[in-house]
């Protein structure tokens, strides 16, 4: 038995290196689309089922307050709705509120460095379950005014700050707020959504304004025994309760806002910029996959039908149908065993460049990288592939009989039955190719049409400091001593420097609450910059209407705006929105002095770009916290080396104890920013070019085999006295059946597919009618030709030679 | 008296298409000792090409029975006809049928490998043994695109013997040989019959060669219509061109 297996073997590889067409063919096909379904797989296990890194993570629960109406659409809470949420709901066991706190320069060993923190509540801790890899958890006391001052720090920071040293517990840090106690290092697997270096205790409660302050998530744990359900039904019963005094205006307010719980995962992958992205991939994979097997699956039946002579005939000489079957078996493994490794290579090079971003696709707390998962991905999609691909021949042969085994010489033409499946495949491939490849190329060129849209900026030629101040500076006077020293600089074209808030293509987000000043005006919230005089220039915004700041304006604190373009159609209607009034939450009542182009804060679909208010830095104050963070855009002559730690240089002269956490061309701050929707762009892209190769080879290579294999019939014809060109219409009018039952097929399918990713997609209706018109060309052509070729060389081929192909 | 090898009563074969009943054979009876050498003769469409299957096992007779080697062979099931096929009957071909990726030895070995528990070494053996006997041991590791028609004719002959069989089945095992190539194959068919007392049954319409076998059995319309030894049976019937040596 042993001797008849590797007889059988040996004969299955031999049999695969003299014609190695169908091996090539596959393996080429199963190789790409494998490696593919593995790098997709990485990052949908990675992302939706690795667990996160918190005790019994799937019971956990975000609680979300959202106002969809306002703009506010981000699942965060005010610390009034928390402690109001702990007395009124009694399905929750536990909960703790978390906020990003920013960096802040802090003296450890004598130098300054910009840590991370975040303010979380003690119960945080307990919540999420996490265990201290060294010390103890922060008491729950430290929550409270009179409680000790302890926090947490992360790992990595104990490791880079402290050298991983264990005499760092009972060592104090000063965040700016007075010296904390360090009690407990988290362990090494901790992440949330940001700011981990520190976790310092959340002191409820606080001021007013800071209580109903929307910039917290909230996650909680329900008690044993309560579903997710009956959480929301307590939420939803004590809705009315929990926020009352805040932001409604009348009963018809409340039904307008959203306070539920979710799942934690699926909130946590909302936060982060991946959407439907892992599916979306994944199923564009799945069906690369699918396309690959099609394809290979109909090389198979025709490769076997070729060798139905030998299969017979080992029958009649004794071979049992269970024999002939596992030689075709046989057939897959050395197949399989090629697939494997160059599956692997090409999902590890994907994985490299991934990798060559950096920290760019870092998302928290999601650990993106090749594992384990993505190695078995390629062996259960190899060996499942394969069993799919000889399924086919596999039934064909268990359906042959033995009784034309004396007449070996075959049939001149393919069988009625044969043919019937081997267009149905065909038909498969074309929609399957068709749908792949429109809805790869119109995720990949929205991306990318996205990623290339005008910014309404120049961020060419320009550098971005982040500067931590002093809490004690003067944030205004600071930020324009630092303008005013760099500007002094000859290397430096201009310079200008916005304060407390964000810069578009920042890492934060901020948004900032606003409205018409008319009674009754709906609140929106959009971005929020807080420039210095100098900064338009600088940064080279074009002003579309109305003006600049003057200089006057600036210094004496007018409380005037400028507005982008996308804000004054979101809250006015219209962008000629010049002499305007705006009432700006927190800060007072403007007016509109000019409006700029649309400004790209983030890579966005347009209709959520919620769009920019520019107001002058003098005119703010102090917003009730200190801008302690600063940025300054600088224009610089010539190379952007020397640049850089002259502009360090500079800043930290002109304000002593000013951290500058980061010098870096806007084109990389960019580039980092989007560096995630390029990799996707660039991975639908790659699904789109495989998709056209194995659309190309699979198509052309099943259409040309089943031509070749209807030489006999083309001679018979061809005896009977059909011309060349009746030849190959008949063939051209096979293939057009093909092709308009896969095409429309395809359409619909590529429709579906776009349609699933409309969330994910940018200009889609500008790109839509050009990616279906050009995917259906291809494939429309690819199939023609495939159709036309074999039919041209045989209509020229002499009719003997056709009747001798039999 | 030697013993009977295939014994065939009544043998029927009926083809069914929606309107038509074809019968290919209606009625043959045929018996084959151990040690003949059997020619099946007739005009195309008489029904040789049928018999041949059915005594290959290769197809289900529509009635009648028949018993291959003392076994009821007309009722096995499916799986077990593999197995009664390769240990009783031994094929030869017109167009050869050699596996084109196998060497001359290993088509030969194949039978053997089917069969089941034979040793390598002896598996080895025996086909350097039978291939030595008709002369083609030279040619043991070339594959069949690298030899003459005859000589694939000899090494198909060699793979039909090295189990042993009860019986060899040629079809027309001259068919696609010239004359020189053929009169090889025919010698050697004979000398396996004298020498080594081999039992073959070869269907062929090529009177020329229906002569140098023992018995000739002529077929028409399904039915055995002559059973004679040899050149008795041209001269019983010198008005049919199918059994005129050059005949049509």
């Amino acid at each position: 038995m042993r001797g008849h297996l590797s007889h059988d073997a040996t004969v299955a590889w031999r049999g695969l290196a003299r014609r190695p067409f169908y091996a090539i063919a596959t393996i080429i096909m199963l190789a790409m689309a494998i490696g593919a379904n593995a790098i997709a797989f990485d990052m949908f296990y990675d992302v939706e089922v690795a667990p996160l890194p918190y005790r019994h993570a799937s019971d956990l629960v975000m609680v979300r307050h959202e106002v969809p109406k306002t703009g506010l659409t981000q699942s965060i809470v005010a610390p009034r709705d928390y402690v109001r949420m702990m007395a009124m709901i009694k399905g929750i066991a536990d909960a703790g509120l978390w906020t990003s706190g920013g960096e802040v320069p802090v003296p450890i060993d004598g130098k300054p460095r910009a840590v991370a923190y975040s303010p979380v509540t003690p119960s945080w801790f307990r919540t999420l379950g996490i265990m201290p890899a060294i010390g103890r958890l922060p008491s729950l006391s430290a929550g409270r005014k009179d409680g000790p001052a302890e926090v947490m720090i992360s790992y990595k920071f104990w490791q880079s700050a402290y050298g991983g040293a264990t005499d760092v517990l009972g060592r104090t840090i000063d965040l700016g707020n007075g010296p904390q106690r360090i009690v407990g290092v988290l362990p090494r697997t901790y992440a949330f959504v940001g700011g981990n270096d520190v976790l310092s205790p959340l002191v409820l409660p606080l001021v007013a304004d800071q209580m109903n302050n929307l910039n917290y998530f909230m996650i909680a744990r329900p008690k044993p025994g309560v579903s997710l359900a009956r959480m929301n039904n307590e939420l939803q019963q004590s809705k009315s309760a929990i926020l009352q005094g805040k932001l409604q205006k009348s009963r018809h307010d409340f039904r307008n806002q959203i306070l539920d719980a979710r799942p934690l995962r699926p909130m946590i992958i909302a936060l982060s910029s991946l959407g439907s992205l892992p599916y979306v991939l994944q199923g564009m994979a799945l069906l690369l996959l699918g396309l690959a097997i099609v394809n290979a699956a109909n090389l198979a039946m025709v490769r076997q039908r070729a060798r139905n002579g030998e299969f017979v005939l080992r029958r009649v000489l004794g071979a049992s149908r269970g024999e002939v079957m596992r030689l075709l078996l046989l057939e897959q493994i050395p197949i399989g065993v090629i697939v494997v490794p160059i599956a692997i290579v090409i999902a590890w090079l994907a994985q490299r460049g991934i990798d060559s971003f950096g920290d760019a696709i870092v998302i928290l707390p999601f650990h993106l990288w090749f594992g384990w998962q993505a190695v078995a991905c390629v062996g259960v999609l190899t060996f499942a592939s394969l069993l799919i691909i000889v399924l086919f021949p596999l039934l064909q042969l268990s359906r042959r009989s033995v009784d034309s085994a004396l007449g070996l010489g075959g049939k001149a033409t393919i069988g009625r039955a044969a043919r019937r499946v081997q267009r149905s495949l065909g038909i498969v491939q074309i929609v399957l190719g068709c749908a792949l490849l429109i809805g790869s190329a119109g995720l990949g060129g929205s991306l990318y049409i996205a990623l290339h849209q005008p910014l309404g900026f120049r961020p060419h030629h320009r550098l971005i400091a982040s500067v931590l101040l002093p809490t004690s500076a003067d944030d205004a006077r600071s930020v324009e001593t630092i303008v005013d020293r760099l500007q002094a600089d000859p290397r430096f074209r201009s310079v200008g420097g916005i304060g407390f808030g964000t810069y578009p293509f920042s890492s934060d987000m901020e948004y900032s609450g606003a409205r018409r000043t008319i009674a009754g005006a709906p609140t929106y919230h959009a971005n929020m910059a807080i420039p210095e005089i100098g900064y338009f220039r600088a940064l080279g915004l074009t002003i579309r209407q109305g003006r600049r700041f003057t200089r006057t304006e600036y210094l004496t604190g007018a409380k005037v705006a400028i507005v982008s373009a996308g804000f004054a159609r979101h809250l006015y209607g219209t962008d000629k929105v010049v002499g305007r009034s705006l009432r700006v939450q927190g800060v007072g009542t403007y007016q509109v002095v000019g409006v700029t182009d649309p400004v790209i804060w983030r890579v966005a679909p347009w209709h959520l770009a919620p769009g920019t208010m520019f107001l002058p830095l003098r005119s703010i104050g102090k917003m009730g916290q200190p801008l302690s963070f600063v940025h300054v855009v600088v224009r610089y002559r010539g190379s952007v080396l020397p640049a850089l730690p002259q502009i360090r240089r500079i800043i930290e002269a002109a304000i002593p104890g000013s951290v500058v956490t980061s010098v870096r061309s806007y084109d990389q701050q960019i580039s980092d920013h989007t560096a995630f929707r390029l990799i996707a762009a660039e991975i639908a892209l790659g699904f789109a070019f495989a998709a056209l190769i194995l659309a190309a080879l699979g198509v052309y290579a099943v259409n040309a085999l089943i031509a070749r294999s209807r030489l006999p019939e083309f001679g018979l014809r061809a005896m009977l006295g059909a011309s060349p060109s009746r030849l190959l219409r008949l063939a051209l009018t096979d293939a057009a059946w093909l092709l308009g039952l896969g095409l429309a097929g395809g359409a619909l399918g590529g429709y579906l597919l776009i349609r699933a990713m409309s969330p994910l997609l940018y200009h889609v209706r500008e790109i839509a009618p050009l990616v279906f018109a050009g995917s259906l060309i291809v494939i429309a052509a690819i199939v023609l030709i495939a159709a036309w070729c074999p039919a041209a060389a045989a209509a020229n081929t002499p009719v003997k030679t056709l009747l001798d192909a039999s | 008296m030697a013993e009977t090898v295939i014994d065939v009563i009544d043998l029927k074969k009926i083809y069914r298409t929606d309107q038509v009943e074809t019968h290919a054979l209606a009625g043959v009876d045929l018996s084959v000792r151990r040690g003949e050498y059997v020619a099946v003769t007739g005009p195309s469409g008489c029904g040789k090409s049928t018999l041949m299957a059915i005594l290959g096992l290769l197809d289900d007779p529509s009635a009648g029975s028949y018993h291959l080697a003392g076994q009821d062979a007309a009722n096995l099931r499916e799986r077990d006809r593999a197995a009664f096929r390769n240990r009783h009957i031994g094929f030869v071909f017109q167009a050869f049928n050699l596996i084109g990726d196998l060497s001359v030895a290993e088509n030969v070995a194949l039978p053997l490998i089917y069969r089941g528990g034979i040793a390598k070494a002896e598996r080895d053996a025996r086909v350097d043994a039978i291939l030595s006997e008709i002369g083609m041991a030279h040619r043991a590791q070339h594959y069949p695109a690298q030899l003459s028609g005859g000589q694939q004719q000899r090494v198909a002959i060699a793979r039909a013997l090295v189990t042993e069989p009860d019986i060899i089945l040629a079809d027309e095992p001259t068919g696609n040989l010239d004359s020189k190539s053929g009169e090889a194959v025919m010698a050697l068919l004979e000398d396996l019959n004298t020498r080594k007392g081999a039992t073959i049954l070869m269907v062929t319409h090529d009177l020329h060669y229906a002569r140098r076998a023992r018995r000739i059995v002529r077929l028409s319309d399904g039915q055995v219509v002559d059973e004679n030894f040899g050149e008795a049976v041209v001269a019983l019937h010198p008005e049919d061109d199918n059994l005129v040596p050059g005949g049509k």
